[in-house]
Parts: structure tokens; sequence; C-alpha cells
């Protein structure tokens, strides 16, 4: 019982969220690996030192991310700020509900392209967005998706002549 | 050469050379600023308006493209982590901390000001090396670009700072994207898994559209509020006089960056992101306060920034004086050429020295220009960070795939930059530094292909590397980076100690 109260607390969780990444970054290095092997001697050469290194690397990341005496060695050997990123740390503490939402709504977008096109989705999308995301009013949302439309309409149909995406269902392949 | 370079600014001085220039200008922001676009896409957009125009008219009108690129991506770098285009990506680490500390004035000026003068020094280079370009550029071979690349990836140990392990992990997944497709060495595909797309490999402009634009723009999502941390009511956009000024403060850094920037330029296939992030890597380097970089740090502004428009200078000496493409940008550049009857070589200099000398000045002014202008608007265009992300985000992502899909009528480099951007984004959740994926996947091509040439012409032997001098100091240069962070510490623990 002591056990799995344990599995189930806080600490395991993070440690199981620490873990997740660095057992994903393995899963590719072991794919990549096994792949390169397919190619001709001189195609794999480059390619299989790489996925060895990667190997290597992700097995530290792993052992670095257990918080056990060797995992903290390794931590402090690598450790300090980065340069150039922000910490994830804030983002990280967002709900995941919310995070899978902030994901969706772009894919969502891209879908709707495929389908409609990029002159039908970017007003629907915008709109929707600003005011059930953003919780804006209906005037802003409406506003800001006639602005994003008029934009991609000006700079890239008329300025550039390029060919907007029209949509799978308006003739576009 | 003192009549042809007088004839070259008495052009631009003429109501048609001023109009084109500050078309190419104008043109050149708006394509470097849209994530996606890029100096390639305006300059093969122009190539049917200058059918008609003299060539030292077109030179100028392509020249004001060349010279204002590279700020304009700059742009949407500090006030939206946004690069508009690749090399611009090493200005997002200090440039962006900036604008959420409302000193995006500040950045833009400081951006404005290096760019233009890393433009002038890299078109002073230029004029300096033309007459010994050749000897230069053939000093250059398989070993020395396969070094150049190790050079480049050596950053990435910099450039991740204490998060060493999981940037070099970064680094190794971009590397293995960077042997998606064709094989350069035998030509047969690998690791498209028979998905044509892939043929062409991992496309860059997708995947740091999506790394950068789209993984942000979820980001900020999530945080909510403005770009601006804190309260938006109490925040003033920073004069950007300062921004100027700071430069002049770091004139070092300039020169730095501008030599860097015309070097790495002048090699064929390495280009400016290389160039950007060597100066930025250097500049940390050598600071007596490495840790500020990434926190929003001037000189982290000035130093990529730099190198990025000196590098048009020296991207300009192999394509010039021998017809090769250093980029894509330059190769299409050269279409440009030999459409008006220009063979690029080293006869060019004599034959055509009047074109020569009006795309230095077009570039140059261009240069100059585009900052002016970048300047004069830096404070309206700051006000971009006040904006509620809710409105800004659904639009920079739809504006960025439109810009993305434009570059090849391709829903496959939309659904690529979607991918990225979904990966970008757990990247920064989950610390992984994403540059270093990002310059990996520039840079592990050219360090597998120059290395089976390096191979086959050192008949299997290894001492090919370190047997030519120029290899060789390029690859200390790289163990010195490598091991500079343990190094540094190394020394601060003894300094402490004493």
């Amino acid at each position: 019982m002591a056990d799995s109260a344990g599995m189930n607390s806080p600490h395991s969780d993070k440690m199981i969220l620490n873990l997740l990444p660095p057992l994903i970054v393995s899963a590719f290095a072991v794919i990549f690996l096994t792949w390169s092997y397919t190619y001709d001697q001189k195609a794999q050469q480059v390619p299989v030192l790489v996925g060895w290194s990667l190997i290597v690397l992700c097995v530290l990341d792993l052992v670095a991310a257990t918080g056990t005496a060797l995992g903290n060695g390794i931590k402090t050997f690598f450790t300090g700020t980065i340069v150039g990123e922000a910490s994830g740390e804030a983002v990280a503490a967002q709900p995941m509900r919310k995070v899978l939402v902030a994901m969706v709504w772009p894919v969502a977008f891209v879908v709707l392209v495929y389908f409609v096109g990029f002159l039908i989705s970017i007003p629907i999308y915008v709109f929707t967005f600003v005011v059930f995301q953003g919780r804006k009013s209906v005037k802003v949302g409406a506003w800001s998706a006639v602005a994003a439309t008029a934009f991609t309409w000006i700079v890239f149909s008329q300025l550039m002549q390029y060919e907007v995406f029209p949509g799978l269902l308006f003739g576009g392949q | 050469m003192f009549e042809s370079a007088t004839e070259a600014l008495a052009l631009l001085f003429t109501l048609k050379g001023s109009l084109y220039l500050c078309l190419g200008v104008g043109i050149g922001l708006v394509f470097g600023a849209i994530p996606g676009l890029g100096g390639t896409t305006a300059i093969a957009l122009l190539i049917p308006l200058t059918f008609g125009m003299q060539p030292a008219e077109a030179i100028t009108l392509i020249g004001g493209v060349m010279g204002s690129v590279a700020f304009g991506g700059s742009i949407s770098a500090i006030l939206l982590n946004t690069p508009g285009i690749a090399p611009n990506a090493a200005t997002c680490f200090d440039g962006f901390p900036l604008a959420q500390q409302g000193k995006a004035g500040m950045a833009i000026g400081a951006a404005a000001t290096a760019s233009s003068l890393g433009g002038i020094l890299g078109v002073a280079i230029l004029m300096a090396v033309i007459p010994i370009a050749k000897e230069i550029v053939l000093l250059f071979g398989p070993p020395e670009f396969f070094a150049l690349a190790i050079l480049g990836l050596g950053a990435i140990a910099l450039s991740t700072g204490g998060k060493f392990l999981r940037g070099l992990i970064a680094g190794g997944v971009g590397l293995a994207l960077a042997f998606v497709g064709l094989d350069a060495v035998n030509g047969g595909d690998r690791f498209t898994g028979d998905v044509e797309y892939l043929l062409d490999g991992v496309r860059l402009v997708p995947t740091l559209t999506g790394v950068f634009a789209i993984a942000e723009m979820i980001n900020l999502t999530l945080k909510g509020g403005r770009v601006v941390s804190g309260d938006g009511a109490s925040m003033k956009i920073s004069r950007v006089s300062d921004g100027i000024v700071s430069v002049f403060r770091n004139v070092p850094i300039l020169l730095r960056g501008s030599a860097i920037g015309a070097f790495i330029g002048a090699i064929p296939g390495v280009g400016g992101t290389v160039a950007s992030f060597l100066s930025y890597a250097s500049t940390v380097q050598a600071s007596k306060n490495p840790e500020s970089f990434g926190t929003g740090n001037i000189q982290g502004v000035i130093a990529p920034e730099s190198a990025n428009n000196a590098k048009d200078g020296g991207a300009l000496i192999p394509t010039l004086a021998f017809g090769i493409p250093g980029s894509a940008e330059m190769a299409i550049f050269l279409g440009v050429l030999i459409l008006h009857g220009l063979e690029p070589g080293p006869m060019m200099l004599v034959e055509h020295e009047g074109v020569v000398f009006s795309l230095i000045v077009a570039v140059a002014s261009a240069a100059i220009l585009a900052s002016i202008i970048g300047l004069i608007l830096a404070r309206w265009l700051s006000l971009i960070t006040l904006v509620d992300v809710h409105i800004l985000a659904p639009t920079v992502v739809a504006v960025a795939l439109v810009g993305v899909y434009a570059l090849h009528n391709s829903m496959g480099d939309v659904a690529v930059a979607m991918i990225f951007g979904i990966i970008g984004f757990l990247m920064i959740r989950y610390d992984y530094p994403r540059i270093t994926a990002v310059i990996a996947l520039v840079l592990g091509e050219l360090a597998e292909r120059s290395y089976h040439q390096s191979m086959m012409i050192g008949d299997g032997s290894y001492s090919i590397f370190y047997g030519r001098p120029i290899s060789a100091v390029l690859l200390i240069a790289t163990v010195l980076i490598i091991l500079s962070p343990s190094i540094r510490g190394w020394l601060r623990n003894r300094k402490r100690e004493a």
C-alpha cells in the first residue's frame, strides 16, 4: 500500500514526467539507428555514428532524470543555465488540458485549411480563437478576423500574385 | 575603378535609381519580416520585373532586396521571437527577452545600427578582397568544409550554455533529420519511408517556421497577456537611441561580427545562419558575463546582426569572382546576372566593373536605408509587443503558414511546419534547446558530404583533416570552443580558491 501511495505521489508523477522526454527521444534514436543499418556501408556510416551517439546521450539524460546519486552527478557535470532559451518551467506548470487545447488550435486550423483553403479558414480560425480562447468580444474577434484575412489576401494574392491554397473542396490539390 | 564607383553613386541619385533602391528595400523588409518568405523568394519574384531594365538598374533593385532582408527578419525575431529568415534565429536569443522587458525599441535600434554598419563593413571587405579572392576561396576544399561544419556544430555546445546534455541531444536529432532525403554521396534515398515529399529532405523554412513561429505562438497562448511581461499599463517602449548608442559602445563586437559574417559568407554552402551563430557564440565566449546572454543582453543582438548583414558582402565574392553561388539567394541572383548578359567569373570585374560597383553601392545603401526606415518605425513596431497574444497568436500562425505554403505551393510544407510547431513547443516545455537542432539540420548534409569527399581524397586516411593547415586550425578551434565552458569554470574555481 505504501508503495502504491508512493507511486502516485506528486514526486513520482514529476519523475515520470521528467523521464518521458528522454524515453521518447531514446525510442526515436533506436528507430533511427535500426533504420540506418538497412543502408549500404557508405550511406550508413555517418548516420550510425550519430545514432549511437544519440543513444549514449539519451541514456545519460535518462539517468540524470532519475534523481539518484549517479543521476545527480551527471546533472552536476552538465549543470548551468541555458543561453538563449527561456526555461520551460512556467509552461510546465500549466494543466495538461490547457496545454492540449493550445496545441489543438493550430492543428485544427491546418485541417480546416486542407479542406476549405486559407481564405475561408483564416477568418473562421481567427474569429473563434479570439472569441473562445481569448474570451474577447465578438466585435474584437470580427475585426481581428477581417484584418488577418485582408492582410493575407492583399499581400499574398494581390501584391505577390501567389496562388493561396483554395482547399480540397474548392479544387485544391 | 574610381570612375565606376562614381557612376554607380550617380545612378543611385537619379530618380529611377533611388526609386528602384527604395522599392527593393521595401520588398526586402516585408519579405524578411514575414516568416517563411525571405530574400530568395523576393529575388525570384522580382526577376520578371527586371526584364526591361538596364543591368545596373536591375542590380540596384536586387541589391536593395539583398541589403534589407536581414534587417526585416530581425524585426519579427525581436518582437515575436519568430525569425523572419533562418539567420535571424540567433537574434531571438537576446532580442526577444529585451522586447519582453519593454526594451523592443532599444533592441530594434541596436539591430538596425549593427545591420547597416555590418552591411557596410561587409561590402568594404568585399572590395578589399576581390583582387585576391581567387587564392582565398581555392584554399577551401572538402576537409576545410568538413572542419568548418564541425566548428559550426561545436558552437552548439557553447550556445546551450549549461544545458549541454540536452543541447547535444537536440543537435543529434537535428543531424538525424538532416540525413532524410537523397543521399549526397550515393544518390539513393534514405529515411524517407517511400514518401515522395521527403526526397528533398526536411525543408528548412517550414521547419524553422514551425520550431520558432508556431511553437512560440502556442507558448504565448498558454502564458496569455502580452509579449511584454508585467503590467502593460506601466510598460514603456524604451528609446531607440539607446540601441544606437549601445552599438558604438560595443565596436569590437561589431567588428568581430562583421569579419565573421564576411568570412563565413564567402565560403559557399555555409551561409548566414552559421555566421550569425558563430558571431553570437564568440561574443558569449569572449564576455566577462556570459550568464547575462539569453536574458536580454544587447551585445547578443549586435553580434548576430552585424554578421548577418556583413555576410552578403562576403557571399558576393565567390558569386561574382567564380560564378559559384554560396546560397540559394545567390544562385537566383546569379540567374539575374546571366539574364542580363553578365557572365560572373574572374573577368567580370574587368569587363563589367560598373555593374559590380552598382551592386556594391546598392547593397551598402540598402543596408543604410533599411536601417533608417527601421529606426523611424521602431517605436510603432514595438507597440506590437503590447497587443494581446490572443489576437496576435492566430494572426501570426495564419500568416506564417500562408508564407510557408507560398514557397513551394505545397501543403506538405504546411504539415511539416505544424508538426515541427508541436515538437518545438514540447522542446520549450521540456527544456530542450531548439536552436541546436536547427544548426545541426543546416550543417548535417554539408558535414556528411565533405567527410566522404575528404576520405576519398585522403584514400581513407584521417590525416587529411589534420594534415592541412586551415582544416587543422578549424578543428583545434572547435575543440577549444567545446571545452571552453569547462575551462572557464575551472579557471573561475581556481580564482575563487586563490
